[in-house]
């Protein structure tokens, strides 16, 4: 195997060199390079996550052909950081699971990088955009490949840095800097969070068990020295902070706004990569979270409760990349509602098939969005089929996979999850899981019902818009997007097989591949004939949202005005996304801000009123100072220049130049010295 | 005062002693009032000469046995009195050539 | 006879000197001068002082009196030898020389140092012992000064010769 092994680190290198040259024409020609460097970066950049995707899978395969226990590889770069007996490395670090990152980040990047050239070519910062999109694919390889924690962070800020970057992209418009802003300052609460926990994780261990290695296989053999309440509460601060990153209740308000930046953005970072972040974390460390039933079981809830205040919100929004996004917090509530019941694997999956779908339907709505020149509410669409029918296709595709219509990959991945959840007991309390489950499903169905929306909406009936002349000029987009696409069409159809549930007589080869490395509960009861019929009951749902989004907007259009009205509260409610930004404004900004207030207040009142207390002091001091300089300490000087100047008039006057009355002083002073020897 | 009697006035030492004071004095006098730079060297021979008379007759008058410590005194008084000559003369004549004037007014650069 | 040369010689020494003190041109005065420096010599004489006499006469009066009369020679200081400034006039210098005298002859009479009576013998012989042995050091650098002044003399002088040299050749060149 070790052959690929030596090249892990042009894995993350790769990117890095894209960025360096991206970042370096950008910054010497500013908006408006040449056309030419614009078509070599749009070349280039794609070409670099190709060479890394390539490795990858080069060490993917050869890890196919070792034993479970000898597929991790490691190549150390160099020693990082050395503060007393904690020493942390620049080890780049590959097993089973951070390979399935590495492959769809690499994979999933390179598509979206495609897309891209496709996308931004007609933008002035095209070469920015390509330098901020390699460097976000840097920092997340860096963020799955890194050995221990400190790295991992590392990776962590910089996916943070780049989706603020990307998300304020077109920062001219005040509402994209601020949404990015947005972004990154609800990132920073969860990341500190994390950060409060790794020190207390680097604290415990280092005090429970003498441990300075902070790589993650020694933390493995480690962790269980440590006491449980505090096991605990550092399992809840890396919740909390993949909340931020993963966009989870209460963090997940930056992740809608987050929609600003460009759509292949949102398609990468806000939806295939980076938002998995926390999933991955808590995936690489699951073998603190197994250990924390506590943790785990307030994972559940939390991922729950998103996932179905995200899908209720989806279903009233208009903008096709609000729904989009709310989508996407739904999906990451599933991911951690398999976390949460300890079906890391399951969650792992869902990451990956939701990588492929949501990529696509991100993809596939800003072709949309770009067909239709600009235009990003559904309302005004409608009847695209047939002007983009490869975009129709795919996004079609991606509609299936994501409402879980058996046969897609959306479908396993999500089912997997939801046999997970209600198969898993709960220890704190024995009715849980049925209503996680419950939830899971009601959840499927409003998911289906809000993607099907989607659908009709866009691209079936009558075009809405303002003239016919928009329509008319509604065209499909290159090929450089359409390809993407259909690749990720591809992708999002079979996918799924991979991990084919034993009750559908598949092997669940993803669970085979990752469950090595991670820890997991112990299987539960295998009841395939009860697998199955939940399975039938959620292919029921699936198939009920689509019936009912078919029925609302197709049979009968006028109905969704009439059911707004007739439930106008709950309508402006879930218009109004539950008014969380509203409440976070008035709870948490506005105080803020009154304390800031106060803090300026109390800054000018107090603080200053001492400081220019102190300044008044000081200065009378100083004049006094000044007094005395001059009378005692210049007049002391003065006056000594002065006396001696006197003495020199007297004596300077001896000093005459002529040289007879030099004669005289010779003579007159021998004379004297005669007389002092002689008579006196 | 017992100098002024006509016997032996030449094997008196202090009419030497008084000859060589007026000659000193002569010497002074000079140095105090020429302006000539020359003049001045005069005046300073003039003074060396009475010294070196002092010491011919202390040599003469002070000692039984033969001594000359006196008299190697006054030739190098006299070596070192035309040495001087020699110098001074130079540096006269430099100054002569820079000023064209050997007078002690045109030449009071020390003024202070 | 020897008291009345003795009192010849002494008064030609007093004129030589009073003449260079008080004569108006700086050639009386060096004139007086040689006229002392001789008298001087002769004064040596009769203090058994052949050697120095003899020394005097060929170095002052052959050397020294030469070399002053050419510095007067080069020199255009003939007239208004005396300084015109009251303060450097003949009234302070007469009061102080006066100050000096009367002092010098106050010494002579209060010294109290015992005289013999002097013999006279001849002198070149010891002096040259005394020269080459007890005083070989002071001898020996005053050759040395000796060849500093003259050397000193020279590049004292050197600087007129320089110049000299260089103004024909700057006319040559504008030729």
């Amino acid at each position: 195997m070790d052959q690929m092994a030596n090249y892990i680190w042009i894995i993350p290198a790769a990117p890095l060199l894209g960025f360096m040259i991206n970042a370096g024409v950008s910054f010497f020609y500013g908006a408006d390079a040449p056309a030419g460097l614009k078509k070599l970066s749009a070349l280039l950049s794609p070409a670099v996550i190709l060479v890394s995707f390539f490795i990858g899978l080069g060490i993917f395969l050869e890890m196919l052909g070792h034993g479970e226990s000898e597929r991790a590889v490691s190549q150390n770069l160099y020693t990082w950081i050395k503060a007393g007996t904690l020493e942390a490395n620049a080890t780049l670090y590959l097993d089973q699971l951070s390979i399935v990152f590495v492959l769809i980040i690499t994979g999933v990047g390179f598509l979206i990088h495609l897309y891209s050239t496709g996308y931004m070519d007609h933008d002035r910062s095209m070469i920015r955009y390509f330098a901020y999109l390699n460097l976000f694919t840097f920092a997340m390889l860096i963020l799955v490949m890194a050995d221990n924690i400190l790295l991992l962070f590392v990776g962590w800020e910089g996916v943070g840095l780049c989706s603020y970057l990307l998300i304020g992209f077109w920062f001219a418009v005040p509402k994209y800097a601020s949404a990015g802003m947005k972004a990154f300052i609800v990132n920073r609460i969860g990341d500190f969070g994390f950060i409060i926990g790794f020190f207390m994780l680097f604290w415990g261990v280092f005090h429970y068990s003498g441990t300075t290695n902070i790589a993650f296989d020694s933390l493995k053999s480690v962790v269980g020295s440590l006491p449980g309440w505090y096991l605990t509460t550092i399992s809840l601060l890396f919740f909390f902070g993949a909340t931020g990153k993963s966009a989870q209740i209460p963090l997940y308000v930056w992740l809608p706004d987050a929609m600003a930046g460009p759509t292949p953005v949102s398609a990468l970072i806000h939806a295939a990569t980076m938002v998995t972040a926390g999933v991955y974390m808590i995936a690489r460390m699951s073998f603190i979270f197994i250990a924390t039933p506590f943790t785990l079981t307030v994972i559940s809830i939390v991922a729950a409760l998103t996932a179905f205040v995200a899908a209720t919100i989806a279903i009233t929004q208009n903008d096709i990349k609000k729904v989009l996004a709310y989508s996407t917090v739904s999906q990451l509530g599933y991911m951690f509602l398999a976390i949460g019941s300890g079906a890391f694997t399951a969650g792992v999956f869902h990451v990956m098939t939701h990588a492929f779908f949501k990529a696509l339907l991100f993809l596939g709505a800003g072709s949309v969005i770009l067909s239709a020149h600009h235009e990003q509410n559904i309302l005004l669409m409608g009847g695209l089929r047939k002007k983009i029918p490869v975009t129709f296709i795919t996004f079609f595709i991606g509609t299936l996979a994501i409402a879980g219509i058996p046969g897609l990959s959306g479908f396993f991945s999500k089912d997997e999850i939801l046999w997970k959840v209600y198969s898993t007991p709960n220890e704190f309390f024995p009715e849980l899981p049925l209503f996680l489950w419950l939830t899971g499903l009601i959840t499927a169905g409003i998911t289906s019902f809000y993607m099907f929306r989607l659908l009709f909406l866009t691209f079936f009936g009558k075009f809405r818009g303002d003239d016919e002349e928009a329509y008319e000029e509604v065209h499909e987009s290159p090929l450089t997007m359409t390809i993407p696409l259909m690749i990720l069409a591809v992708l999002s159809a079979v996918s799924g097989y991979i991990g084919l549930p034993e009750s559908l007589g598949g092997q669940n080869l993803i669970h085979k591949w990752l469950a090595p490395v991670l820890a997991l509960k112990e299987e539960p009861v295998v009841n395939h004939e009860m697998e199955s019929h939940l399975m039938n009951l959620s292919i029921l749902v699936s198939f009920a949202g689509a019936f009912m989004a078919y029925v609302l907007y197709i049979l009968k259009p006028a109905t969704p005005g009439v059911i707004a009205k007739t439930f106008a509260p709950i309508y402006k409610l879930l218009y109004g996304k539950y008014f969380v930004d509203e409440i976070y404004e008035a709870v948490i900004v506005a105080p803020l801000l009154k304390i800031r207030l106060m803090l300026n207040t109390f800054d000018h009142k107090i603080i200053d009123a001492f400081v220019n207390l102190t300044a008044v002091v000081t200065k009378a001091i100083s004049r006094l100072h000044g007094i005395f300089d001059r009378v005692f300490v210049d007049g002391a000087v003065n006056n000594v220049a002065t006396f001696t100047q006197y003495q020199a008039g007297i004596m300077r006057n001896l000093q005459n130049g002529s040289m007879n009355r030099y004669l005289y002083y010779i003579v007159g002073s021998f004379i004297m010295i005669y007389v002092f020897i002689r008579i006196l | 005062m017992n100098f002024l009697f006509f016997e032996g006035i030449s094997q008196n030492p202090n009419s030497y002693l008084i000859l060589a004071i007026i000659i000193f004095c002569a010497g002074i006098f000079t140095v105090l009032t020429r302006k000539n730079i020359i003049g001045i060297l005069l005046g300073i021979e003039l003074m060396l000469n009475a010294g070196a008379l002092n010491f011919i007759a202390f040599s003469f008058f002070r000692h039984e046995s033969a001594d000359y410590s006196g008299h190697v005194f006054a030739i190098f008084v006299i070596v070192l009195a035309a040495a001087e000559a020699v110098v001074a003369l130079a540096i006269l004549l430099a100054v002569y050539q820079q000023r064209r004037s050997v007078s002690t007014d045109d030449i009071s650069d020390l003024k202070g | 006879m020897k008291d009345g040369i003795f009192l010849c010689i002494a008064a030609v020494t007093v004129f030589g000197a009073l003449v260079t003190a008080f004569s108006r041109s700086i050639i009386n005065a060096a004139l007086g001068l040689l006229l002392a420096l001789v008298a001087i010599a002769g004064l040596y004489i009769f203090l058994s002082a052949d050697f120095v006499a003899v020394s005097q006469i060929l170095i002052y009066v052959g050397g020294v009196m030469v070399l002053l009369l050419f510095g007067i020679m080069l020199t255009s200081g003939g007239d208004n030898i005396f300084s015109n400034n009251p303060i450097m006039g003949a009234v302070p210098a007469t009061l102080i020389t006066t100050i000096f005298g009367l002092l010098g002859i106050y010494v002579v009479n209060t010294s109290g140092l015992t005289f013999y009576q002097g013999a006279y013998r001849a002198t070149t012989r010891d002096i040259g012992h005394f020269l080459l042995r007890e005083y070989i050091l002071p001898f020996e650098l005053v050759s040395v000064l000796i060849v500093v002044l003259i050397v000193g003399a020279g590049v004292m002088l050197r600087k007129e010769l320089v110049i000299v040299r260089q103004a024909p050749q700057k006319k040559e060149g504008k030729k």
